[in-house]
């Protein structure tokens, strides 16, 4: 919790650094938020050049509001993630409807060097399943087990209450269970 | 053989590891043209900064109406200066406007213009 509270006042000493003029502010911010922003959104949209441009777009957005950023607001990457969030949301309906939402696989695979192949498999699966499961769901768990943001962050992102979110990760776990139970056997390999 | 024994959360936090072990690559332009947009606006903050307060004054006039509005606006400020400090009498000259010799002529204590005998 202090280590929370001494990044929030680090992020929001940087915005105010960048609003000030300094660049290397805006450097500091990337390196540290960009990673996870553009993961969330290209496990969102599941296409690289989607998802760079929706990265793109919401960090100029974040320079756009930084000379008006105030102390009180969410952290600097719980507004990051409310932002990509929404511009996902519109971006999915949109390839959606032109039918052209499908996985790419440029996944770095130095980070998991010995399991490759399967861990692949099953994130695969694991995505294939999400995409079954509602878009508040698929949103909260990802957000929680993926992004790995705390409840209360999460409700701040989907504008719910924190009970709200807890209901919708829940129930999309056990959805996710069911599907990912099917799929085990249509498979044919144990990935438990 | 030796039976899977996993509870279905267990199995899925595996899925969860898979998807949080492997990052997507990303592109190295990203980050360049992130950074990028942070200088156009980082320019374009400096410029608001550094406008003279006569470009915020003419932006204010622009605001404001333009030409016309501005001259309306100027001329009631002039005007109000000039009653303020001159308190100028022009009783006179707005009742000769009006037909009335004296504004002294208004009985202002009984009926309004006599219009109440009307009815």
């Amino acid at each position: 919790m202090f280590n929370s509270l001494r990044k929030k006042n680090a992020d929001h000493a940087l915005m105010a650094a960048f609003a000030d003029g300094d660049r290397r502010a805006a450097q500091q911010l990337t390196e540290q938020l960009m990673p996870k922003i553009y993961a969330h959104a290209y496990y969102r949209l599941g296409n690289t050049s989607d998802a760079e441009d929706v990265t793109q777009e919401a960090f100029l957005k974040l320079w756009k509001v930084a000379p008006n950023w105030k102390q009180d607001k969410a952290e600097v990457s719980t507004w990051l993630y409310r932002v990509v969030s929404n511009l996902c949301k519109d971006r999915y309906r949109r390839t959606t409807l032109e039918g052209t939402a499908s996985m790419q696989e440029p996944i770095d695979e130095s980070t998991s060097p010995t399991s490759g192949l399967e861990e692949q498999y099953r994130q695969k699966a694991l995505y294939t399943a999400m995409s079954v499961l509602p878009e508040s769901q698929r949103l909260a768990v990802q957000l929680r087990h993926i992004d790995e943001l705390t409840n209360p962050q999460i409700a701040e992102i989907m504008d719910l209450s924190i009970e709200a979110v807890e209901s919708l990760t829940a129930r999309g776990k056990r959805k996710l269970s069911k599907i990912l139970q099917t799929q085990k056997s249509e498979l044919g390999y144990n990935y438990g | 053989m030796v039976k899977n024994k996993r509870t279905p959360t267990e199995e899925l936090s595996n899925f969860f590891e898979a998807a949080k072990s492997s990052s997507p690559i990303i592109n190295p332009d990203l980050e360049a043209r992130i950074l990028r947009d942070a200088d156009i606006v980082h320019n374009d903050l400096n410029s608001l900064q550094n406008r003279s307060w006569f470009n915020n004054f003419l932006d204010f006039l622009k605001n404001l109406g333009g030409v016309p509005s501005t001259v309306c606006f100027a001329t009631s400020l002039m005007m109000g200066v000039y009653i303020g400090f001159y308190s100028p009498d022009w009783s006179e000259p707005v009742a000769s406007l009006i037909y009335i010799n004296s504004f002294e002529d208004i009985n202002f204590t009984g009926s309004f213009l006599e219009m109440n005998e009307l009815y």
